[in-house]
Parts: C-alpha cells; sequence; structure tokens
C-alpha cells in the first residue's frame, strides 16, 4: 500500500511516460530487495528513491532548471497546470511594488477604460437582459404591436386584447397599462405632476405584490360608474401624507378629481417599469375610453414559450373583414417583458454599439500599457536570458509576463468595477424616478463573466506583444552582448501610428470639449436687458382628460387671474423661453431674392408684455392676432431686421415659410414690430436674428410672470391660481428666468464634460504612449550615444535629435486631430442647442498643451540619453 | 572559411558519455537499471537515479540513442522495460569525445615534481 502511494508520486511530478518508465524500473528494484532483505528496508529505499526522483524531476521542470531537459515537450492536457503559476504573480507583486509609477499609470490607464466598458455592458445587460424582478418574472412577455407602415409602436386595439385575454392558453395571465399624467394635490403641501399608470386589475394581482396596507385593485374597481380608487406606493405615501394609515379609505386630490386610496404597494415596488401611483383601468367593454390603445403584458403558462405565445396571438389578431377595411393589420412580436419596455431591437442594437466602442477605447487603452510593458521587458532582457539558459521555454517567459500584466489588470478590473458601481449609484441619486426597476448595478454571472473577460483581453493585448517581441531572437546572445541583442526591432510602426491617431483624437474631443464649454459660458451670460431674477417661468401642461383622446386647450383666462394678485405684475405664455434653442426655418422675405434662414418662436397671449418689453417699432402682438382667423402677423427682432431687411422699414413687409417646390406657397405675414434680441439663439449672439408667431388653443405654455416680492410668495400665488383656474394643469420647472434653460445648459456641460474626460484621457495614454517610445529608444540607442558622444557629437545635438522626430509625430497627429475637430463640431449641430464654429484660437490652445505634454514626454527620456557617459554606455552595453 | 562539413563532431558532456558507455556495456540489457548499477560497478559513482533518466532522454531527443519498449513484466507492476541501444551519430560523438580527450591528455604527465625520474 505504502509501496503504491509512493510510485503514486512519481505520476504527479514527471511526465507519464517517464514516471511509467522509472516506475516499472523501481517496481522491479523493489522485487528484488524483498527477497534478500526485510519489507520495511525495501519500503524506506523505495521512499529515498522516490522522493530523490521527484525532487530531481520537480526542479527540473522550473523555468530554472537547465535547458533542453525533457520539460520541452508538452505535458498530457490532464496534468498541465494552470499557465500562470503562483511564483508568477508572486513575480508580479514584486514588480509592482518597485515600479510603482509604471503599474499606477498601467492600472489608472486600463481602470478607468474598463469602468467605461463595464458601465455600458452593465446598462446593456441590466435593460436588455434582466428578468423582472417579481415572482416569475422570466416568464413576463411584452406584446410589441407595430404599425407596418410606420413602424411605430401603436398599443393593442380593444377587441384584440378582448381576443388575447378570452381565448389565449399559452399565457396564464394578460395584462393591460396605459401611461398618463396628473397633478397630485396633497392637502397641505404643493401640487406635483407626476407619472402614473392606468392598470388592468389582473394585470395588477398577477405581481403577486403584497400591499403595505390595503389591498390591490379587484375587477369591481374598473366597472363604469365604480368609486375611483388609487393605489400609492410607500415613498409617496411617506412624503405627500406623512404615511398615514388613516388615510386609507380617504379621499386623495389627482388631476382635479377625488380618488379613494386603496392600498400602499411597497417601495421597490416600480410596476410597469418606474411607477409609483396607479389607477384602475377596464379590460375591454363599456369601461374603456374610446380610441385607447393599451400596452400589454403577459406572464407564460407553465408549458408554453416564447414562440407558441407569438403563433397563438397572431393568429387571435387576424382581424375580421370589418377591421381589414379599416387599414393594414398591425404586426405583432412577443418579446421578453423587460427588453419590450426599454426599446427592444432597436435599444439593443443602440447599446451593443456602445459596448463595441468602450472595448476599442480599452483595447486602445491596453495597447499603451503594452507600449510600457515592453520597456519594461526589454530592461529586463538580461533576467530572460538567465531564466532561458536556465532551462525557461519562450512558453514559460511569455506566462510570466502575462502572469505579471494579470495582476495589473485584476487590480484595473477592481477599479473599473467600483467606478461603475460609483456612476450607477449617482445615477440612481439623479434620476431614480425614471429608471426601471430592473435596472440596477448587480455584479451577476454574466457582469462577472464579462469582467474577468476585460481583465483577461486587456491583459492579453498588454503583454503577449511585447513579451513576444522581448523574447525574439537569441536571449543567450543578450545575454553575452547585452540587452540591445534583444528585441531589435524596435517598436514598429503600428505604435507609432496609434500615438499619431490618439494625439488626433484628444486634439478633436479636446477642441470640441472647449467649444462646447464657450457655448455654456455664452449660455450664462446672455444679457435680454431685463432684470431676469424678477421673472418668474413654469411650465404648464394639460393632459386630456380621462375618457378623451383630443387634449383640450389651456384657458388663457388664467393671466388675467394672475395679474389680479399683488405680487404679480404681468403674466403671459410662450412655446419657448428665452434662452431656450429655437428652430431656424428657411423664409422669403417679399420683394426680395433668394431665401434667408432665421429661428422662429412661437408667442402666446401677452408673451412681450408679461417681460414689459416695448416695440421698438410698430407694435407688439395683441389678443386678437393670436384668434384663429386673424390676418397672418410676425414680430421680428432687431437683428432680423437689420440682417435681412437693411435700413428700410421693416414694419409693413411682408415674408413667409419657403415652401417645397412645387408645393402650394404657404401665406405671406406681414411685419408688425420690431423687438429687441431676447435670446433666440443665446449660445451664438451673433446669429441669433428671428421672428415670433402669435400662437393659441395649446394644452402646453410656457408662463412668463414678472413678479414682486419674494419669489416663493410669487411661485405659491401662482400654483394657487393655476390650480384654482384648472386642477388638471400640470405645473412644472417653476423658476426664474435666470435659472431656466437647465436642461440645456445639463445637456451642454455633460457633453462637454464627457467629450473632455475623453479627450483627456486620450491625450494621457498619447502621452504615455509617447514616452514609452522615447524611453525604448532611448534604451536601444544608449550604446549607438555612446559612440557618437565619443567621436565627438555634441549631447544637445543628440537630444535636438530625438526630440525633433517626436515633433514630427506631434505635428501629424495634431494635423489629423484639427480636421477631425472640424468634422466632430459639425456633428455638434445634431444638439438640440445652437453651439458656436470652432475657433482657431480653441485649436491653438488645444494643440498648444498637447504640443507641450508630448515634447516634455520626449524630452525626458532624450535628456538622459545625452548624459549618458560614453565610457559607461561602452562598457555596459 | 570553416564550413559545417569540416566543422569537428561535437562532444558529450562527462555523464552523457558515462551513460553512453553503459549502453554499450550492457548491449541488449541496457534500461534504466542495469544503466545505472553498470556506471555505479564501474566507477563507483552513486548518480542520483533522476539524472541518469534525464540524461537519457535528453541523448534520445537528440538522436544519439533509440529506445524500445520490452513486454510488460509482472514483478514491474505490469510495466514494460525501455531498453536503450546507441544510434550511429551517438557513437561518432562517443569517439570524438574519446579522441579529444586522448589527444589532450597525450603528453601529460600529472606525477608530482620530486618523483623518481622513471614516474615524470
Amino acid at each position: 500500500m505504502i509501496d503504491r502511494l509512493l510510485l503514486r508520486v512519481l505520476s504527479i511530478v514527471a511526465p507519464e511516460e517517464l514516471a511509467d518508465e522509472i516506475e516499472g524500473d523501481l517496481r522491479e528494484q523493489l522485487s528484488q530487495l524483498k527477497r534478500s532483505r526485510s519489507s520495511v528496508v525495501a519500503t524506506i529505499w523505495l521512499a529515498r528513491a522516490v522522493i530523490g526522483a521527484a525532487l530531481s524531476i520537480g526542479w527540473s521542470r522550473t523555468p530554472f532548471a537547465r535547458r533542453g531537459s525533457f520539460i520541452s515537450p508538452p505535458l498530457p492536457a490532464r496534468r498541465r497546470s494552470l499557465p500562470v503559476t503562483l511564483n508568477d504573480l508572486r513575480f508580479a507583486v514584486r514588480l509592482i511594488a518597485k515600479q510603482p509609477v509604471l503599474s499606477a499609470t498601467a492600472v489608472g490607464a486600463l481602470g478607468v477604460s474598463m469602468c467605461l466598458a463595464i458601465f455600458g455592458f452593465t446598462m446593456l445587460s441590466s435593460t436588455l437582459w434582466a428578468e423582472l424582478p417579481l415572482p416569475q418574472g422570466e416568464r413576463y412577455v411584452y406584446m410589441e404591436v407595430t404599425d407596418p407602415e410606420t413602424l411605430d409602436e401603436v398599443g393593442v386595439a380593444p377587441e384584440v386584447l378582448e381576443r388575447w385575454i378570452n381565448e389565449s392558453s399559452t399565457l396564464a395571465t394578460i395584462g393591460a397599462f396605459e401611461w398618463g399624467q396628473a397633478n397630485l394635490e396633497p392637502v397641505d403641501t404643493e401640487p406635483v405632476g407626476i407619472r402614473l399608470v392606468h392598470i388592468t386589475p389582473r394585470g395588477m394581482a398577477a405581481t403577486q405584490v403584497e400591499p403595505v396596507v390595503g389591498r390591490l385593485f379587484e375587477p369591481r374597481d374598473a366597472v363604469p360608474g365604480a368609486e375611483p380608487v388609487v393605489l400609492l406606493r410607500e415613498d409617496l405615501w411617506e412624503q405627500h401624507y406623512r404615511g398615514d394609515p388613516d388615510m386609507l379609505g380617504a379621499p386623495i386630490r389627482l388631476g382635479g378629481s377625488d380618488y379613494t386610496l386603496v392600498g400602499v404597494l411597497p417601495r421597490e415596488f416600480a410596476f410597469p417599469s418606474s411607477h409609483n401611483l396607479w389607477l384602475p383601468r377596464a379590460e375591454h367593454g363599456p369601461g374603456v375610453v374610446d380610441g385607447s390603445r393599451p400596452e400589454a403584458f403577459g406572464i407564460m403558462a407553465d408549458d408554453a414559450d416564447m414562440a407558441e405565445v407569438q403563433a397563438e396571438l397572431e393568429v387571435l389578431m387576424q382581424p375580421s373583414d370589418d377591421e381589414l377595411r379599416a387599414g393594414p393589420p398591425n404586426a405583432l412580436r412577443v418579446v421578453p417583458y423587460t427588453r419590450g419596455l426599454t426599446g427592444g431591437r432597436a435599444a439593443e442594437t443602440f447599446m451593443a454599439g456602445v459596448v463595441t466602442v468602450l472595448l476599442l477605447i480599452l483595447a486602445v487603452a491596453a495597447a499603451n500599457v503594452a507600449n510600457l510593458i515592453l520597456v519594461r521587458a526589454v530592461a529586463r532582457s538580461d533576467e530572460y536570458g538567465i531564466r532561458a539558459a536556465l532551462g525557461a521555454s519562450r512558453t514559460n517567459l511569455i506566462a510570466q509576463g502575462f502572469g505579471e500584466v494579470l495582476l495589473l489588470g485584476a487590480l484595473a478590473a477592481i477599479l473599473g468595477t467600483g467606478g461603475a458601481s460609483l456612476i450607477f449609484r449617482w445615477l440612481r441619486s439623479v434620476v431614480d424616478n425614471e429608471l426601471p426597476m430592473w435596472i440596477d448595478f448587480r455584479i451577476d454571472p454574466v457582469v462577472g463573466g464579462f469582467i474577468a473577460f476585460l481583465a483577461v483581453f486587456s491583459t492579453s493585448i498588454a503583454s503577449i506583444g511585447p513579451m513576444l517581441r522581448a523574447t525574439r531572437g537569441s536571449l543567450d546572445a543578450s545575454l553575452r552582448q547585452g540587452s540591445t541583442a534583444v528585441a531589435s526591432g524596435g517598436f514598429g510602426r503600428a505604435s507609432a501610428s496609434m500615438i499619431v491617431a490618439e494625439l488626433a483624437l484628444s486634439v478633436a474631443l479636446l477642441s470640441t470639449a472647449t467649444l462646447l464649454g464657450r457655448g455654456l459660458v455664452g449660455l450664462q451670460q446672455v444679457d435680454l436687458g431685463l432684470d431676469q431674477t424678477r421673472v418668474l417661468t413654469a411650465s404648464l401642461y394639460l393632459p386630456p382628460a380621462p375618457g378623451v383622446s383630443e387634449p383640450s386647450p389651456i384657458d388663457t383666462g388664467l393671466l388675467a387671474d394672475l395679474e389680479s394678485r399683488v405680487n404679480i405684475r404681468k403674466a403671459g405664455l410662450t412655446m419657448r423661453l428665452p434662452k431656450e434653442e429655437t428652430r431656424a426655418r428657411d423664409l422669403e422675405v417679399d420683394g426680395r431674392e433668394g431665401i434667408v434662414r432665421s429661428h422662429v418662436a412661437h408667442s402666446g397671449l401677452y408673451f412681450f408684455d408679461s417681460l414689459e418689453i416695448a416695440a421698438l417699432r410698430g407694435r407688439t402682438f395683441t389678443a386678437s392676432d393670436h384668434e384663429t382667423d386673424a390676418v397672418p402677423v410676425v414680430v421680428v427682432n432687431e437683428s432680423f431686421a437689420t440682417a435681412h431687411l437693411g435700413t428700410s422699414n421693416p414694419v409693413g413687409q411682408r415674408l413667409r415659410f419657403a415652401s417645397e417646390p412645387g408645393a402650394e406657397p404657404t401665406a405671406w405675414r406681414e411685419i408688425v414690430g420690431v423687438v429687441r434680441d431676447l435670446g433666440l439663439n443665446a449660445a451664438v449672439p451673433g446669429e441669433s436674428d428671428g421672428l415670433y408667431l402669435p400662437v393659441a388653443g395649446s394644452n402646453f405654455y410656457q408662463l412668463t410672470a414678472t413678479f414682486e416680492g419674494p419669489f416663493a410668495d410669487a411661485a405659491r400665488a401662482m400654483r394657487a391660481v393655476v390650480g384654482a383656474n384648472d386642477s388638471r394643469i400640470i405645473v412644472r420647472e417653476v423658476q426664474t428666468l435666470e435659472q431656466s434653460g437647465w436642461a440645456a445648459r445639463t445637456l451642454l456641460s455633460a457633453t462637454a464634460s464627457g467629450l473632455s474626460a475623453l479627450g483627456v484621457m486620450a491625450l494621457a495614454l498619447s502621452v504615455t504612449g509617447m514616452y514609452a517610445i522615447m524611453a525604448f529608444s532611448v534604451q536601444q540607442r544608449t550604446r549607438e550615444f555612446g559612440v557618437r558622444v565619443a567621436l565627438g557629437a555634441e549631447p544637445g545635438d543628440l537630444v535636438r535629435r530625438a526630440v525633433l522626430s517626436t515633433c514630427v509625430r506631434l505635428a501629424s497627429g495634431a494635423g489629423l486631430g484639427v480636421t477631425r475637430a472640424l468634422l466632430l463640431s459639425q456633428a455638434a449641430a445634431v444638439l438640440p442647442i445652437a453651439v458656436p464654429a470652432l475657433s482657431m484660437f480653441d485649436v491653438a490652445v488645444v494643440c498648444g498643451t498637447m504640443m507641450l505634454a508630448g515634447l516634455l514626454a520626449a524630452w525626458l527620456p532624450a535628456r538622459q540619453a545625452g548624459r549618458v557617459n560614453p565610457a559607461d554606455a561602452l562598457r555596459a552595453d | 572559411m570553416k564550413t559545417d562539413d569540416t566543422a569537428p563532431t561535437p562532444t558529450l558532456g562527462e555523464l552523457e558519455l558515462l551513460v553512453v558507455l553503459a549502453i554499450l556495456r550492457c548491449g541488449d540489457e541496457a534500461y534504466g537499471v542495469t544503466i545505472t548499477e553498470e556506471i555505479r560497478r564501474r566507477t563507483g559513482r552513486r548518480l542520483a537515479r533522476a539524472a541518469v533518466y534525464v540524461t537519457l532522454r535528453r541523448l534520445h531527443e537528440r538522436g544519439l540513442v533509440r529506445s524500445t519498449t520490452g513486454t510488460p513484466l509482472p514483478e514491474r507492476g505490469g510495466k514494460a522495460r525501455r531498453y536503450y541501444s546507441i544510434e550511429p551519430e551517438g557513437l561518432d560523438r562517443a569517439q570524438a569525445t574519446q579522441t579529444a580527450f586522448t589527444t589532450m591528455w597525450d603528453g601529460i604527465s600529472l606525477a608530482p615534481a620530486d618523483a623518481p625520474e622513471e614516474h615524470r
């Protein structure tokens, strides 16, 4: 028994064939020994023999053993250990401690890129592939019904929904819902506009959510004439009703009507995606509003799959002859619930594209780290030579290099994961009620696998190339001749091209970021010629009333009511506030050749009066201009008059919108007045020419009102008047004119910050890469420098030559970058706000910064080379 | 300029030479046990067992010896003996090593300076 165990040791340390040979020989000797000696003596002999052989063979298989032994042939697959050993990782830890700056640079570059990739992938994974966090979440499906002509999602027709509910056998439950908005009017706080959902009682019950108090909807809640009831989520209940259990059964004022609170649902429940207030909706029959087409979802029966559901529902969807006459049948696609509610295939394609781009960024970062690793690998070529002489194969050396970088990759993955988690936390804090309930940062097996993939992916790029190059050629020669024998090829063209590309990218991104930054500053500093802190603004929206598909207009009588309040002087309406971006349209001016392009804003009743702005010439709009049968008129701004009408008097001239060739020309509109510029194109004050059209009969406006006294009082008065006028009007974004345009500013600053961050990263990577290239070539040419200096060359001259070659790269990178920046600034036109054109000053500032950083990265190693003592260089290398 | 044809045949290392000579001495019975025993018996050196196997494997990889597998034997736990014999290249190298040593030893006496004349 002991003998067998001892002999087993051999099969662990030795390749199979050799282990068999030695084991046979030892067994033969053992049996001979046992004939003449006792078993104990024989076993002791065997133990000594086995341990001796095992130690010798085990040692001969380490990278330190003599080369050319039997370690070279590949081991049988079943005994092959991990390609990276603990020893390799130990070396890696030692290297990090020895070279903290290089390691930190590599970890930082990889970590930031990984953070972006992990964030993008987690969004993709949790948006589109996540299961609904409800019982049987994986069995929820969403019925995507689209118009075959427009490809728009149109919802389910009531008769189709009825057939599905009555006849489907593949779906255990079918629910339907419609989105809505309304003002929630708590007793002692201001009304808040919220997004709500009308849901069928059976659909709500299928979620199996347990109310915190009260009950869920019941079918009787949705029949016509039933008492109106509402369900609230715990957070709304606590925030506006102090979590008072007595509120159960009490009326809650919502959109101007009273609803009885019948239940409170837990705060983590946000069905269908991110909602916190629910109203019951009838499945079909008389309780359904005419023309309403809800969205439908279902829970698959236990024995059904998605294909079966699709097949069955398609058959049930077949329209009757009457329905067919109304138009072509709609298309149905049954998809997993979470995918259906987050954009489906288009969103998946978009997000997969984003993740691919982020992976490419990671690959670029890893390629830069590869340059750093190559510098380090070449510096250690003597060490590799010694290891090779001791028997390490090239594969061993590459595996060791891989192991060292893998540790950096793993640290970067931890950094990236932490960063992505922080971004998610921030996102939750900013848009908590907008994110669907299934989007969260969880390291599930899929995300964990992706993070591991990123670590190995970046490590492979960063380590295998440099190690292949560093161990290329004869390593013995490197020992005999010094490190120049290794990797004499130096950095390839690919590395140099990559640096140029990165420089170009950083110039482009930073220039565009500067551009947007200037736009932002312009937007904040725009002068409207009035005190913006004394103008109250608010967004008013009147949602369609229940049972009516057409919205009714906001009653402008509320303006007179507002002005009757002591602290509100004047009130008016508009579609777009000053400083908000307006669309530019093509116009024809009567009596003038050609088309002019200018900004067009729609002004509601008393807009100019509310800002106390008088016409510079002519008049502003009167109430009669807003009537439907009024003569078409416009008011132009001063810039428009100057730019397009010259010195002539604008008042009385006519203009119209340019029509498509062949189309009926639009009606002429008479210019009745000229007003001063009011931020029609605030970001580019030089191009703010535009005109105003009167508008009326809308269910959406921006309110503008000059007020006196404290803002809070004016805001309270405004809310009270609007509420009294029509409590269904949702009031949002109550702020002064100075604070308005927040969305545009946020978008602008977020885009500018994002581009700046990417640009700085690209610049950092290119500078790192350039430093690596210079350090490498200096290391390679130390001997040459020594000879040159010995022959009388000036060290300064050598430094100049080295820096000059970098200048060429910098210049080509900058040239490419400027071209890209120009293209990118054109692309900025898709932003909903105008940005100024790219100025040469911006480009010069960015290029200058980049050149300075690049030259520094090149000069430092070159200076070191210039200082080398010729004798030392020749002796050492 | 020297070409490969005129280059001297490479020689064997000390342990390699011992193993090659032991194989020649053992003839048809040359396998791990007998080779190790032969070296021990003739030179008195107790070589590490693994050193012999490693050397055999190295000579085999370089085409200097060839190996054949015998019949599995019960006293070997069913394992077969691996018999070794010398390839012509191995013989050439052994010959070259002997020539190199003989040439180098020619005319050298290691007798102490104060030894009688006849021993110098």
